[in-house]
């Protein structure tokens, strides 16, 4: 076919094997087979471990595949790999920047390894600025950039040979909303005009909307090739919005149909909750009553559809709640406050003058890009850093000069989920029961039910370090949770997590709120807000916007159909204000 | 009460991870095994089988007793008999013979009617240890054959050496290095693997797992220096039974007192170790830090060289050293039999600096923490 010869990629049935910690072999990529033509955005999507990193490593010709074959602009991956090395572009998740050169030097130096040079080099780098918008900031060191303009940076450094393919991995994650959509508008621009391939992989679902074709990935496989239109159509006519009863909140709501069978997905939105329920399914009866009336489902409605047709998604021993009413009352006492926190290092100021409280039993949301200041106001809550300035007290104490016994209050899961890797699942319990000071019988006890409220039975005697990612994350929420503190701080906790995964995490969170535990937690996925009562959004150490996800509704116009706005045209419309606003400062 | 629980835990948490870890299993007791092979076997300081070259121009009777003690004493090994003072030089030139010996004609002469007779003997200077002692074996076997030469002719020699070494009569320096191996070997480990355990769970992230729960820093110091006290004891007790019954050091002292000295040893190195862990931000900081203060601290305590031939300012600066007192006192329990009253000062010096370690291990860690 004449196809078949121009395509820019053309893949066929390629597998990849690893041996995972545990000494087993596993297929990283599985069968993988698809193309990609000239003036192409191809996404990659799929949660972390899902193989896209491998199968973009696999296209450069940094690893070579166990079998199937890959040809990169007619070129064999396996034979002539620096070819394709020389002549793609490709930007990796870290990418090599020079954090002590200047943004021009930076993009010289790429210049100069690709042998551009004169005249050329000038026009190039000339709309490669203007594209980037980084023409003001040439001067500037890499190191001092935005998480946002690096990756910018990034990207017009992989595109200075104008190459006719550039892969991307991952190069919007942790990066704020207003950077992420001029990075895709870079991309169209380079499609569009310069007629270049582009893979781009990306864990951010709501991405699939700036490609022409969505790659789905999942444990290895190519589950669907499709245009993303095509994905969401998977959930057509599934999808309806229920309205929460008065006695719930939404994410109450939300956690009780993800328990139900043939419930597909469900999603907090404001005051209701979408779910994708198969039509004719007997359940869809149970949700009359909750004036259900038809939604347009979105790409992770489709996604979870898809991955339902491949495996068994309803939810396992998750913990099980009844639809009855709960205590929502007693719960105006205030638990976190912090008031003008303040946090220098050296000239730099990580945060700024922020402030805000959080109330018993509440979720609390510390959102906003890598680098916005979240994990410094964290760590301060925690007790983990000294405040430059200003107050804060959790459950009546500063934790930072309290005695260490005020910290039994507090629960703390660290980022990637830290723990004692080489012990085992048992030991690693065992040693935190112990650093709280249980002893005996009551130790016993907190192990078995922690154990039992995260399943955890199969996996007790399993070294921590060759648990699968899910049950990585259980236990070390179980570790924290063995104390019963009154607050749970989660660091990043959803990171990369894959959807079955982090639906079973809200799942859980609810179910702790619920019981009156207070949860904080740090995220980049903005789409996350939605499952928080309240949240701060933050920037550059700024406080942006505190708030319900509805207060936060209002900061973007109202949509023309009378349906409430997205959460994510909010965080646009927040970023944006406050970059005006910085710049304008900034030339004055 | 609930101290000691938290405590226990913590201890137990950090043995159970070396002790599952084949890898941290073997590296407690390997290691030590080949380096105290290496130094009991091949780090000597004796010399023995030294090569000669003989130009005898006397050919005499007196002159071939002298050539037959020399090489009956057990130092030296004959290596060839040459004709010309050019072919000796050769000889000594390619490293072929360590000392030449040079007889003149007249030797026996010069002997028989009472006359001082003498031997040139030349020795090679490239290894200045071998060179001087073979020259003083030399000296030795010819003033001894002197003497006996004068009391054949009835006249005694007015002045009589009566040498000998005490606590190692043979001077043999298997005995000085060994013993001396097991307080190098227990501060490689002590110092490292404090100096791992704080970097190594900085790195994996559940050092702030740490600090959010109930322990105090203090308790977090006192979890890993306990849990270091009991590997490095662990290795101590190994590396010491092998000294015993693997290289047959006589071990003249009290058990206990040496079980004790080991102990207090290994607090201060493994305090050493967790001040350089204060401070290290990654495991390989850890290593380097590690690294840079073992050498001089081995360097600086007479293991390799005697203090005594220190200049002044490095010889202060040993007194600092815990290393140098550990050396001390284990190599003279072991081979001197030295009891608590022969050894106070020292165990009060190690003592202190014990002390002093634990201080600036808790400053640096609160420092860096607080």
């Amino acid at each position: 076919m004449d196809d078949d010869t121009h395509a820019l990629i053309d893949c066929r049935n390629v597998c990849k094997n690893f041996t995972n910690p545990a000494g087993d072999l596993f297929a990283a990529v599985n069968e993988v087979k698809f193309q990609l033509n000239r003036g192409e955005i191809v996404g990659l999507l799929g949660p972390d471990g899902a193989g896209k990193t491998t199968l973009i490593r696999l296209l450069t010709g940094l690893m070579k595949p166990h079998s199937g074959s890959i040809s990169v602009l007619g070129r064999d991956s396996v034979k002539k790999s620096r070819e394709i090395q020389a002549i793609i572009g490709y930007m990796p998740q870290k990418f090599g920047l020079y954090e002590d050169l200047t943004v021009m030097e930076n993009m010289e130096l790429y210049a100069r390894l690709h042998g551009l040079e004169g005249q050329a080099r000038v026009t190039r780098f000339a709309r490669l600025l203007e594209m980037t918008n980084l023409a003001r900031f040439t001067t500037r060191r890499a190191g001092k950039l935005s998480g946002g303009m690096k990756q910018k940076l990034g990207l017009c450094c992989s595109l200075v040979s104008n190459p006719d393919l550039i892969l991307l991995d991952e190069p919007t994650v942790g990066v704020d909303p207003l950077s992420r959509k001029e990075l895709w508008s870079i991309l169209e621009e380079c499609a569009k005009e310069d007629h270049m391939g582009i893979l781009v992989s990306t864990s951010y679902m709501d991405e699939s909307a700036y490609c022409c074709r969505t790659l789905v990935m999942y444990e290895g496989r190519l589950l669907m090739d499709a245009p993303p239109a095509d994905v969401i159509g998977l959930a057509q006519d599934m999808c309806e919005t229920l309205h929460t009863p008065a006695d719930l909140n939404a994410r109450q709501f939300q956690s009780r149909l993800s328990a139900l069978p043939g419930i597909i997905n469900a999603t907090p939105q404001g005051n209701l909750v979408r779910v994708v329920v198969p039509p004719h399914h007997e359940t869809r009866k149970k949700l009359e009553k909750f004036s259900p009336e038809p939604a347009i489902p979105d790409f992770s409605d489709g996604f979870m559809t898809l991955l339902s047709k491949h495996m068994d998604i309803s939810l396992k021993d998750a913990p099980l709640m009844d639809m009855g009413q709960i205590n929502n009352t007693d719960r105006d006492e205030t638990v976190i406050d912090v008031h003008d926190l303040v946090k220098k290092f050296g000239d730099f100021i990580a945060v700024n003058h922020v402030s805000f409280s959080v109330k018993r039993g509440h979720v609390f949301g510390l959102l906003g890009p890598n680098g916005a200041g979240k994990s410094t106001t964290f760590r301060m809550l925690c007790g983990l850093l000294p405040a430059s300035g200003g107050t804060l007290t959790v459950v009546g104490e500063n934790l930072r000069t309290a005695a260490a016994r005020a910290r039994r209050k507090i629960g703390y899961v660290s980022q990637n989920y830290a723990m004692y890797g080489m012990l085992t699942a048992r030991q690693n319990l065992d040693f935190f029961a112990g650093a709280y000071g249980m002893r005996g019988k009551i130790k016993i006890d907190s192990i078995s039910r922690v154990e039992n409220e995260f399943s955890l039975t199969p996996y007790m005697n399993a070294q921590a370090a060759h648990l699968p990612g899910g049950y990585k994350q259980r236990l070390s929420m179980a570790c924290s949770l063995l104390h019963s503190p009154e607050i749970l701080f989660l660091d990043e906790p959803t990171s990369g997590a894959d959807p079955l995964a982090r639906r079973d995490f809200w799942i859980r969170i609810n179910d702790l709120s619920e019981r009156g535990v207070t949860v904080i937690i740090t995220t980049h996925f903005l789409g996350e807000a939605e499952f928080c009562d309240n949240m701060l959004i933050m920037m550059d150490g700024m406080m942006l916007a505190e708030g319900t996800p509805d207060d936060i509704r209002q900061y973007a116009s109202p949509r023309p159909d009378g349906q409430p706005a997205a959460l994510e045209d909010a965080f646009l419309a927040i970023t944006k204000a406050y970059k005006e606003k910085a710049e304008k400062g900034g030339d004055s | 009460m609930d101290l000691l629980v938290r405590l226990f835990s913590l201890v137990k948490k950090e043995l159970l991870a070396v002790m599952r870890d084949k890898k941290s299993r073997m590296a407690l007791l390997i290691p030590p095994l080949i380096q105290i092979c290496i130094f009991g076997y091949a780090a000597t300081l004796n010399v023995t089988r030294v090569p000669y070259a003989v130009l005898d121009n006397d050919r005499g009777e007196l002159a071939t007793r002298y050539l037959a003690k020399l090489e009956g004493c057990g130092i030296f090994q004959p290596y060839a008999y040459v004709n010309s003072e050019k072919e000796l030089n050769e000889l000594i030139d390619s490293k072929k013979a360590v000392v030449a010996v040079n007889i003149p004609s007249d030797f026996s002469r010069n002997i028989e009617v009472g006359n001082p007779a003498s031997i040139q003997i030349i020795a090679d200077g490239r290894n200045s240890n071998t060179a001087a002692i073979a020259l003083s074996y030399a000296r030795q076997i010819a003033n001894t054959y002197g003497s006996e030469i004068i009391q054949n002719r009835g006249i005694n020699f007015p002045i009589q050496i009566d040498d000998r070494s005490w606590f190692n009569p043979n001077l043999i320096t298997r005995w000085f290095v060994v013993p001396g191996l097991i307080a190098v070997l227990v501060l490689i480990n002590s110092v490292l693997s404090g100096a791992l355990s704080i970097a190594r769970e900085r790195e994996e992230g559940t050092f702030d797992q740490l600090l959010v729960s109930p322990f105090t820093p203090l308790e977090i110091l006192a979890g890993k220096g306990l849990s270091t006290l009991v590997t490095g004891s662990i290795q101590a007790i190994f590396v010491v039974l092998v000294t015993m019954f693997w290289f047959k050091i006589p071990f003249q002292g009290s058990l206990w007192l040496l079980c004790g000295a080991i102990l207090l040893f290994i607090i201060a190195a493994a305090a050493i170790g967790l001040c350089i862990s204060s401070f290290a931000n990654s495991l390989q900081q850890a290593i380097v830090g590690t690294f840079l203060l073992i050498v001089p601290m081995v360097m600086l305590s007479g293991f390799a060289t005697p203090i005594s031939s220190m200049p002044d300012f490095f010889q202060d600066l040993t007194l600092f050293n815990p290393m140098r007192y550990g050396l001390e006192i284990i190599q003279r329990i072991f081979l001197e039999g030295a009891g608590i009253h022969d050894l106070w000062r020292l165990f009060a010096a190690i003592i202190s600096v014990t002390v002093v370690a634990i201080l600036a291990a808790i400053f640096s860690f609160h420092h860096k923490m607080y």
